[in-house]
This record gives structure tokens, sequence and C-alpha cells, in this order.
């Protein structure tokens, strides 16, 4: 059964069936169960804005609400890492599941994203919420904008769903990948403007770098699509304002390429990958 | 009386239900299991220096509509490879294998199961991969858990289950399926006697609705009750193939009567 786009969506059945699994066993034998999905993301931000807030002081008034501020990165972030660290494992770990019935296997890292992505968006619903009660002194006023909130969506679950298809394989292929990944997905939160917003990044690189240059490191900085994705929940949500049009160039492009690759990764893969777990 | 004689094979050649020609499938020895990353990124077969061993190779096999095929051979002469290969799980790396049909594979049971989720659950999970649709499986839900010998355990979770009702509840949801191919390896011995003399009145029904049956077996009485015809595996290689009564009386002679 090749995970050929024909299967999978012949078989979307069993993706659902996949996801709605992963929910029911995250619930399963925990005595809060899916009141965790709305713990865990604020029990995360409020570690991260003890250290920040605490240890460096740190929480200009552009970004106030800070824990609002910092909470918009955390979710979709770790919607991102979570998925690509389980997929690394996600072959080797349904090893005998695979070996025993004829399927698209392409399923297992979809599922992965599309359960992570409920987790997403039970935080990302409580982050609405809270921005009414505690709303940003630099709200432009105009709510219409937060509705930039859904295809931002999209190209997360886009580019998400490309790099896991990707790394399914290659974890598989190559075990010792899960720990270089760990590291390299460390490095990749704080490259994204997570704990801070792009005009730091933007501020110094136009002083402290020579002209040609400080504008082409910001181009390759905001060539991440998680600083486009981040900023722009961040506009949508806490500032109201538009997200500028060659971001959205740049995230289509991008999250096109990234599925569009990893796809053609793991048809390459599939069958073949089977025989090395 | 074979289970398969039911269905007459004298029609005027219909195409072959499957048809392997020159099958191949090499596997990397254990001493590296990966790839190097230069094979990764490349995408490139290891090279020839890479040591790799031929689970099969020049595998030629036509099964026709009405047939039950055995498969012997010793531990390791590639018979679970080539239920793979027949279940469409792996893909051979030469030759061709062509298979028509709605393939059913026992190959390992209850494999995929959660510990954590209950029965009920485990079973709309196992269903789905297996294809069947979901309006299937709950109208069959009751003769599932009735079959299984689970009725008031179904809505438990299964890590409360003993490895038993396990397999029971795996073998239950795995023989639902009607296909038109159905193989078999080595799933006979599931749970306790009276449930073992269950599963194999289900198995022989399921052979007798399906087109084509390919078995996989240590127990030559087995092989010789259900089978018409017989492929003998040695190294990955065709030894021997044919009708049943042949191969194996060339297989039993072979192996000096160490097999049972």
């Amino acid at each position: 059964m090749i995970s050929s786009l024909t299967n999978i969506v012949a078989r979307r059945d069993l993706l659902k069936e996949l996801v709605v699994s992963e929910l029911r066993r995250s619930t399963a034998g925990s005595k809060l169960g899916w009141l965790w999905w709305f713990f865990d993301p604020v029990l995360m931000m409020l570690v991260y804005w003890g250290i920040v807030a605490g240890l460096f002081g740190r929480g200009s008034e552009a970004y106030a609400p800070y824990p609002l501020f910092l909470f918009c990165a955390l979710v979709t972030w770790k919607h991102f890492a979570t998925a690509v660290s389980r997929a690394l494992t996600l072959l080797r770990g349904n090893e005998r599941l695979i070996k025993s019935v004829a399927f698209p296997t392409v399923v297992l890292p979809l599922s992965v994203v599309f359960s992570g992505f409920v987790y997403f968006l039970a935080g990302f619903a409580m982050l609405l919420v809270a921005v009414l009660i505690w709303p940003s002194p630099n709200h432009s006023g105009s709510y219409g904008w937060v509705l930039q909130i859904f295809p931002l969506m999209v190209f997360q679950l886009a580019i998400t769903a490309g790099v896991c298809m990707a790394m399914s394989c290659y974890g598989a292929l190559l075990q010792d990948l899960r720990l270089f990944v760990t590291h390299v997905l460390r490095v990749g939160f704080y490259l994204s403007p997570g704990l801070y917003g792009i005009d730091v990044i933007e501020r110094k690189l136009s002083t402290s770098v020579e002209a040609p240059w400080g504008d082409a490191l910001y181009a390759a900085y905001m060539a991440n699509p998680f600083a486009l994705l981040i900023s722009g929940y961040r506009n949508a949500v806490m500032f109201g304002a538009p997200v500028p049009w060659e971001w959205w160039l740049a995230l289509a492009a991008e999250s096109l390429l990234v599925l569009w690759g990893g796809y053609c990764i793991y048809q390459h893969h599939d069958r073949r990958v089977i025989k090395f777990l | 009386m074979t289970a398969a004689s039911s269905s007459s094979s004298d029609s005027a050649a219909p195409p072959p239900v499957i048809e392997l020609r020159d099958v191949g499938l090499w596997f990397r020895l254990q001493h590296r299991a990966t790839r190097s990353l230069r094979e990764l990124l490349t995408g490139r077969e290891p090279q020839a220096a890479v040591k790799t061993k031929w689970a099969l190779r020049g595998v030629n096999l036509t099964c026709r509509e009405g047939e039950s095929w055995g498969i012997v051979g010793h531990n390791g002469a590639g018979k679970s490879t080539l239920c793979l290969v027949l279940a469409n799980i792996l893909t051979p790396d030469e030759g061709v294998a062509d298979v028509r049909g709605k393939v059913s594979a026992l190959v390992t049971l209850g494999a995929g199961i959660s510990p954590e989720l209950t029965g009920r659950e485990n079973v709309l999970l196992y269903a789905s991969f297996l294809g069947i649709p979901r309006e299937t499986i709950v109208a069959n839900m009751d003769e599932i858990a009735e079959f299984s010998e689970l009725c008031d355990a179904l809505d438990d979770p299964v890590r409360t289950y003993s490895t038993g009702m396990r397999a029971r509840l795996g073998f239950a949801v795995a023989t639902s399926l009607e296909p038109e191919v159905l193989i078999l390896d080595e799933v006979l011995a599931v749970g306790d006697r009276a449930f073992q003399q269950k599963s194999r009145a289900r198995m022989e029904e399921m052979m007798s609705k399906s087109k084509c049956i390919l078995t996989v077996s240590h127990s030559a009485s087995f092989v010789r009750q259900v089978t018409t015809h017989c492929l003998w595996l040695d190294h990955g290689e065709v030894r021997m193939s044919g009708p049943t009564g042949e191969v194996l009386r060339a297989y039993e002679a072979a192996s000096d009567g160490s097999a049972s």
C-alpha cells in the first residue's frame, strides 16, 4: 500500500481514527484528562515567563502583556517541535504494525501532526480569550485582523506535515538523527522570535552590521517560516495589525515547497524504509 | 478434502490472482542496520561492498483462482519475507509482484494494539488499519465481542487483558474481513485449546470464501490437509513448486525426517 495522495484520501478514515485514538490515549489514565491540553501550555509559558521576566527583568512595553506575547510563540513552536521529534521514532516504534498490515504508512506522521494540532487549537482558543480579558495597549482596535490566523494555521500545518514526513523516513534510516535533531530544534526555537520580537533582531542587525549585510542577514532571519508564523499570529491576535503581503508570499512559497518536498521524500522511501526497520 | 476445491479452475484461463516474476529482495546484514549518510542523501542503493543478503531471489509463482498454496522451507528460507511481499507490505527490489484482489494477511496478530485504550476502541482502530469500513465494524461489534469471548471486558482498557484475551481480540478483528487473497503465517496457535478449535473453524470458513490462499506452516500435516499446491523455498530461492503431494515428499526426504 503506497503512501500516495490518492491512498491517503482513500484512507482518511484511518487518519481520523488514528488522531482520535491518539487524543484518547493522551487523556486515558490521567486524573485531569483533557484539561491538560489547557494546563500544559500555560505551565510552559509560566516557566519561560519566570525565567525571562524574573532573571533578566525583560518585559518591554512593546510586548505587553508579555505572558500572552510568549504564549503565542510557545504553542506554535511546541506543535512543530513535538511533532518533529515524535516523527523521528515513529516508523521504528510501529515496526510490528507496519510489518503486519498493509496501509499507507504516511498516515502515521500525518496523525502526529493533526493530533498535535488539536492541542495547539486548545492553547490558541485560550489565547483568544486571554487577549480579550487582558488586551495589549498597542492594539490597533480593528479586531477583524484576527481572521488572519486561519491561513496562518494552514501554512503551519503544511510546513509541519512536510518536515514530519521527511523526518519520519530519515529517523528510521538513521537512528542517530534523533539525538542531533533535539539540539537543532532547541537552536531553532531561540532563532525564532519566541522570547523576543523581530524588532529586536532588526534593530541589532541594522546598527551593528554594515549596511548591505544587515539587511541581508535580516532577510535570512525572516526566511525562517516560524519567524513569519509567530510574528503573524502576534499581529493578528495581539496587535490587530495586518500581516505584510511579502510574508504571505514567503509563507505560501515555503509551505508549498516543504510540503511537496516532504511528500516526495516519503514517496521515495515509502516501501523501501520498511526493510530497514 | 481441500478447502479451496469448491470453486472450479476449469474455465478458460482467467488471469492468475497472484503472479510473481523473478522476485528478489535483499536485506542489509545486522552489523550495519542503517544506511550511510551519503547513501541516504543521494538516495543511492548500497554499494556492492556493503554486505547484503538476498532474502528472496528469482522467485516465480503463479496462483490461479481456486488454488491453495502452502509455503514450506527451513527457518530463514524467506517464507515470511515472501508473505510480506505478497501482502504488499514490502516491495521487491527486483522482479514484479502482481497481486490482484483484496489481500488480507494474518501475519502477526495484535500488532498496533494500544494498552491504554479499551477493547472496543482498539477494535475500531485496528479495523481502520485493515481498511474495514467503520459502519461494517460497528455492525459486527457484537459478533466480535462474542467470538473473542470478551463480552463484558470489551470496555475495559486492554492493559488489563491477559495475553490470550489480546490475541483473541486481534484474531476476531482480523478475521472479520472477507478477502479475495488470504495469506496465513502460522497464527493458528491462538488462545487455549477450545479457542484454537474455534479459530481453526473460522479460518477454514475464510478459506472457503476466498479466491486464493497462501499458507506458511511448519506443520506438514496441516499443509497437506488444506493446500493443493506447494512452494518449497530454500535460502530465498525456489527449490521446487507443484502439487502438494510431490513437493512435500521431496521436502520431507530432504530434511531427513528431522522435520515434524
